[in-house]
């Protein structure tokens, strides 16, 4: 039977084409996430072990942060050629030489990092100039440099935030250094980091890296016991390479690879049914071979060893295919400026041998089924001239029971997943629900097919036709649709996942900023903690400019005690004047009482704030710094409100407090003015203001809608190509279809029917079956959807879960189109045969 | 070859009227009251009524009848390829009605031969891997002597190398008869192998079967409607209604057409 296997395989491999096509794309896919991930592996290790070569040791501190003496310590070591301090974190503000404040749209504020004391140390590679070399000198990012049109020679001064007294100290920039400028802004000597950017109370280092020939250990003894944990330079390595992975590029190989097994379910439900299909075309030869004395087990074998050839056929593509994958993504990848720039493919042993074994398990696994079905031919088939007339044994009560079984505990699952915010439950739950699908499709298509091709039969006897086509063999159909249904399935929950996320995020953000821009002050306070003060004639130079309307003040304060009847709370409120509450406060939001009852000696109260004081409703009576107010509206919101999860009057506020000018101002541009020139007004206003934080609502959502473009493209091209499978899948399953009842067309055609109404009968079946498929694709993505989201997002709280429905039309519609489209080959081959030719004996 | 629990050729002796027996006594192939229905109630087909067929080794039998005599059901019980609803077939020694679907295929592979009207072999393979399989299946190696002697006698020498798609319905046919032989099996089945080929063709296949009865001491059972295929045979029975309604030995065409004519007056 070796041979007879073979020789098959050599000479059919048309039919099998199918298969192999599946089994490829999967394994496309998962040949380049495992050769992708090597190489960023690679690449980030390569990188960071050159970062952290020239470092000996590194101490990182287990109580209080390091001091300068301690690194005069360690540099007086024997073979310590030089100590370089680290810092996690510390604000810069930098000012130009004509006087405005060095900002970056999108960007609060600015980060320092502390410059190499040797080059060799840096964790940040020159592309300009040099390094610092002494005080009041420092290099900044290249795309900083870039958009201030700074070379290597230019000034700029320096905030002194250490002691907040505005003063601003010259420097002089020697040169530019790669990497993102939220990663690091400046980079300055030690002496002048602590001088100008640490508060004298919080001066020290995060780290010190020790160069030279000094071991871990002596640096530990020198720096005192329990003072500090000391790794050596390789571990630093390893630290820094899984610090760098475990970052957004991570999540993006992780999802490649989620979407990779994917790509493999799918290819087995495709390539399981075209081995059905196939094996049914060749019950006759099954049946020949066995009355020529072959085994059940022989032809199991036969089977099982074509299919593993086959896989291991595709496979091989499929990897060629993966490879070259990689390498786009490789690109895309450097271009995003997400990925090293070393980044590049290279040969991965793993992804050659997952890539064979993924391939042949799948060709043999989805074989296994319809194999075991081919050794049940009586051999009595092959003296029987019309295969055609075996009909599809009627669907098992097995397969329902199993089915039933499935989907139930799949639902469970997935019920399971959303109500406890487990996203690997979620992805179980989702599995065994197609899993159900792939199981019970026979059962459900038989009467799905008759709804959906009901409006058929208006299309006269060629719309009937098609319409009890599809019912005839359930088995059939749903091996067309299966795999279409997935990937509809797959599309389905990526929009509504997506449309949730947009939904959530916009209502968070208009909910938390109502205004176009809000302006809060960055300034260190006296007592360091608290609301700092806008600078006086802020709001006066705002209200001046034409295209802002006036701004509304706000004044935020701690409280500590709010008393209510049923609990008490402490946080932070507003204050600001009934009249502006009344203006931005949609009515909408109102759910008890009345704005207009809002004045001094009452309170507005959110939602979430209500709730957390035991229940608020309007007239009830609240006591703050023993005096009484009542309670005048309820409105929804809470803690990131900007009229605060309470609102009270300035002037209760003042009598509390004292007299204070605003901490916030709310600012919107005049109707009809351009976002971009009302944000140039307020930068104009705050030019000479370095203290003041502009938070740019237009600025932000515009940001998290390409990220969210971003996350819909990457997915959509992935499940585009899934899609693509499927619709081959379709087109060339129906192709097969198409050839098995050539006799039954031949007579149709002989009978009467024209061309016209065969393409029509077969265009129509194409479309029935896939609007079929795609229907039921939407039921589960929407079902799997909405699990899903909560699954995935469910612990934050305010989540929204939104239902694209003119999308998901949009692919229903795409659907029919499909189905028409991979119908139209078949049906041209079909509509050519002359009658006569297909009624003749093989 | 010593795994065959079925004798050779070489173990037969000759009968008076031509035909050869084995040693053992057993009969080629022996019927015994084999009825066969389909359905139930009011859809009830009897197909065979009580058929009662001995064959012995070395005859060339043709199965005659018009159709819905239950012929080709017949054949279809005696190869078994299809169960009885009651009676017996024995190929040999072997009772076919216990044996399982191992022993059944052991059966087909070593001691039965089939040549069917069309469709008989594998469109992936040649010829010669045509012929070759059930050897294969079985995991024997060919006798390249006996080999070598059915091809002679089919005249198959040149055509080794074509797959079926290259030969002509004639050479189809005759390679699937090499194939039923070259396993030397008790008895080789036809059914209407002569019926998708031209006369010359058909004659020729004819002729080779008759061949291989007379010469290499094969034992066929064919079924046919064609009286001039008959005529080939030592021996033609006829079927009507699913029972055997007469016999002939020795036919020539005109008899059988007479009989023929006969068994349709009959039901007419």
């Amino acid at each position: 039977m070796l041979r007879v296997a073979l020789s098959r395989v050599r000479h059919r491999f048309g039919s099998l084409l199918l298969v192999s096509l599946a089994v490829a794309a999967a394994v496309a896919f998962i040949a380049a996430s495992f050769t992708l991930g090597d190489a960023i592996r690679t690449a980030v290790y390569r990188e960071t072990a050159a970062q952290a070569a020239q470092v000996a040791a590194r101490a990182t501190p287990s109580q209080a942060p390091f001091t300068d003496d301690d690194v005069r310590t360690l540099s007086a070591l024997p073979g310590v050629t030089a100590v370089q301090p680290r810092i996690d974190f510390a604000t810069i503000t930098m000012v130009r030489t004509d006087g405005k404040v060095v900002r970056v749209p999108g960007q609060p504020g600015f980060t320092a990092f502390v410059a190499p004391v040797v080059p060799d140390l840096s964790d940040h590679e020159l592309t300009a100039g040099r390094f610092p070399a002494r005080a009041g000198e420092l290099v900044v990012p290249a795309e900083l440099a870039d958009a201030q049109r700074w070379r290597p020679g230019a000034h700029v001064r320096v905030l002194d935030t250490a002691r907040g007294s505005g003063a601003a100290r010259d420097f002089t920039i020697t040169g530019t250094v790669e990497g993102r400028i939220d990663e690091g802004a400046a980079g300055l000597l030690p002496a002048d980091f602590s001088a100008l950017l640490q508060r004298p109370d919080q001066r020290g280092w995060t780290a010190l890296d020790v160069a030279g020939t000094v071991t871990p250990d002596a640096v530990a003894t020198a720096l005192g016991p329990d003072r500090a944990s000391v790794i050596s330079g390789a571990e630093y390595a390893d630290e820094l390479a899984s610090n760098r992975l475990g970052s957004s590029i991570t999540e993006i190989i992780r999802g490649l690879k989620l979407f990779a097994w994917v790509a493999v379910v799918v290819a087995l439900a495709v390539a399981y049914n075209a081995f059905g299909i196939v094996l049914a075309q060749r019950q006759r030869e099954v049946a020949l071979v066995r009355c020529v004395g072959a085994h059940r087990g022989q032809v199991f074998r036969a089977v099982i060893l074509e299919a593993a050839v086959v896989g291991l056929v595709a496979a091989a593509c499929g990897y060629v295919a993966g490879q070259g994958l990689a390498a786009v993504a490789t690109v895309g990848l450097r271009n995003a400026g997400v990925a090293p720039d070393s980044l590049v493919v290279t040969f991965s042993a793993t992804a050659v041998v997952v890539a064979l074994l993924v391939g042949v398990s799948v060709s043999v696994l989805a074989a296994v089924l319809p194999a075991w079905a081919a050794t049940r031919v009586p051999p009595v088939r092959a003296l029987t001239d019309q295969p055609e007339l075996i009909e599809d044994r009627r669907v098992g009560r097995v397969r329902i029971g199993v089915g039933a079984a499935l989907l139930a505990a799949g639902a469970v699952l997935a019920w399971y997943a959303a109500a406890r915010h487990d996203s690997w439950a979620g992805i179980g739950g989702g599995f065994l629900v197609l899993l159900a699908l792939l199981t019970l499709g026979p059962v459900v298509v038989g009467p799905l097919v008759g709804v959906v091709g009901f409006p058929g039969r208006l299309a006269g006897a060629a719309g009937r036709l098609a319409a009890a086509n599809g019912a005839r063999h359930p088995r059939r159909t749903a091996a067309v649709t299966n795999a279409l249904t997935i990937g509809i399935g797959l599309t389905t929950v990526m929009l509504v996942g997506f449309a949730s996320l947009e939904k959530t995020a916009n209502a968070q953000l208009t909910g938390g900023y109502p205004a176009d821009f809000t302006l809060t002050s960055v300034a260190a306070t006296p007592d360091g903690t608290g609301h700092p003060v806008l600078p006086a004639g802020l709001a006066a130079a705002l209200g001046r400019a034409p295209e802002l309307q006036k701004p509304v003040a706000v004044r935020s304060h701690d409280v500590e005690r709010i008393v209510a009847p049923r609990g008490t709370l402490g946080t932070t409120v507003a204050a600001l004047a009934p009249a502006d509450l009344r203006a931005h406060l949609p009515s909408k939001f109102v759910v008890s009482g009345n704005l207009r009852d809002f004045g001094p000696g009452s309170v507005v109260v959110t939602t979430k704030a209500a709730t957390d004081l035991g229940g608020l409703a309007a007239g009830d009576t609240v006591r703050v710094e023993n005096t009484a107010l009542r309670v005048a509206a309820v409105v929804s919101g809470g803690y990131g409100s900007p009229f605060g999860p309470l609102t009270f009057h300035p002037a209760d506020v003042e009598r509390w407090y004292g007299a204070s000018g605003p901490t916030e101002l709310l600012v919107w541009g005049e109707p009809g003015v351009d976002p971009a020139d009302a944000r140039a007004a307020i930068d104009d206003a705050i030019v000479a203001m370095p203290d003041v934080d502009v938070n740019d609502l237009a600025g932000v959502l515009a940001t998290l809608e390409s990220q969210i473009n971003g996350y819909l493209a990457a997915g959509g091209l992935l499940i585009g190509m899934a899609l693509l499978v499927a619709v081959l899948g379709v087109m060339i399953t129906l192709t097969l279809s198409v050839l098995e009842r050539r006799r039954e067309i031949a007579v149709l055609r002989a009978l009467g029917l024209t061309r016209g109404q065969l393409y029509t009968t077969l265009t129509l079946e194409g479309a029935i079956m896939a609007l079929l498929a795609a229907i039921l694709g939407t039921a589960l993505g929407i079902g799997l959807g909405v699990a899903g989201t909560f699954a995935a997002f469910g612990v934050q709280d305010d989540l929204l879960v939104a239902v694209p429905v003119g999308r998901i039309l949009l692919v229903l519609a795409g659907a029919a189109v499909i189905g028409v489209l991979a119908a139209l080959p078949p049906a041209r081959r079909a509509s050519r045969t002359a009658p006569v030719a297909a009624l003749g004996t093989a | 070859m010593s795994e065959s629990p079925f004798p050779t050729f070489d173990r037969t002796s000759a009968r008076p009227d031509g035909t050869r027996t084995a040693p053992g006594g057993a009969a080629a192939v022996t019927a015994t009251d084999l009825t066969k229905t389909y359905g139930t109630g009011a859809t009830r087909v009897s197909a065979l009524r009580g058929v009662s067929l001995t064959v012995p080794d070395g005859q060339f039998l043709a199965i005659m009848g018009p159709s819905g005599s239950g012929k080709s059901t017949l054949l279809h019980c005696l190869a078994g390829l299809d169960t009885a609803t009651s009676g017996r077939v024995e190929i040999g020694d072997t009772r076919l009605g216990g044996l399982s679907d191992g022993r059944l295929t052991r059966l087909r592979r070593d001691a039965v031969g089939f040549v069917f009207q069309s469709f008989n072999l594998l469109p992936t393979l040649s010829a010669a891997d045509n012929i070759l399989l059930p050897l294969r299946l079985a995991g024997r190696r060919p006798d390249t002597a006996w080999l070598d002697r059915v091809i002679d006698l089919l005249g198959l020498a040149d055509r080794l190398h074509h797959r079926p798609s290259q030969l002509s319905g004639g050479q189809q046919q005759r390679v699937a008869v090499a194939r039923a032989l070259i396993t030397r099996p008790r008895v080789v089945f036809a059914d209407e192998p002569t019926g998708n080929l031209d006369s010359r063709s058909g004659a020729e296949v004819l002729s080779l079967l008759r061949a291989s009865v007379r010469e290499l001491g094969q034992t066929v059972v064919m079924v046919t409607h064609d009286p001039r295929a008959a005529s080939y045979s030592g021996r033609v029975v006829f079927l009507a209604d699913g029972r055997i309604v007469d016999e002939l030995t020795d036919p020539t065409p005109e008899v059988v057409l007479d009989r023929v004519g006969r068994l349709e007056g009959r039901a007419a």
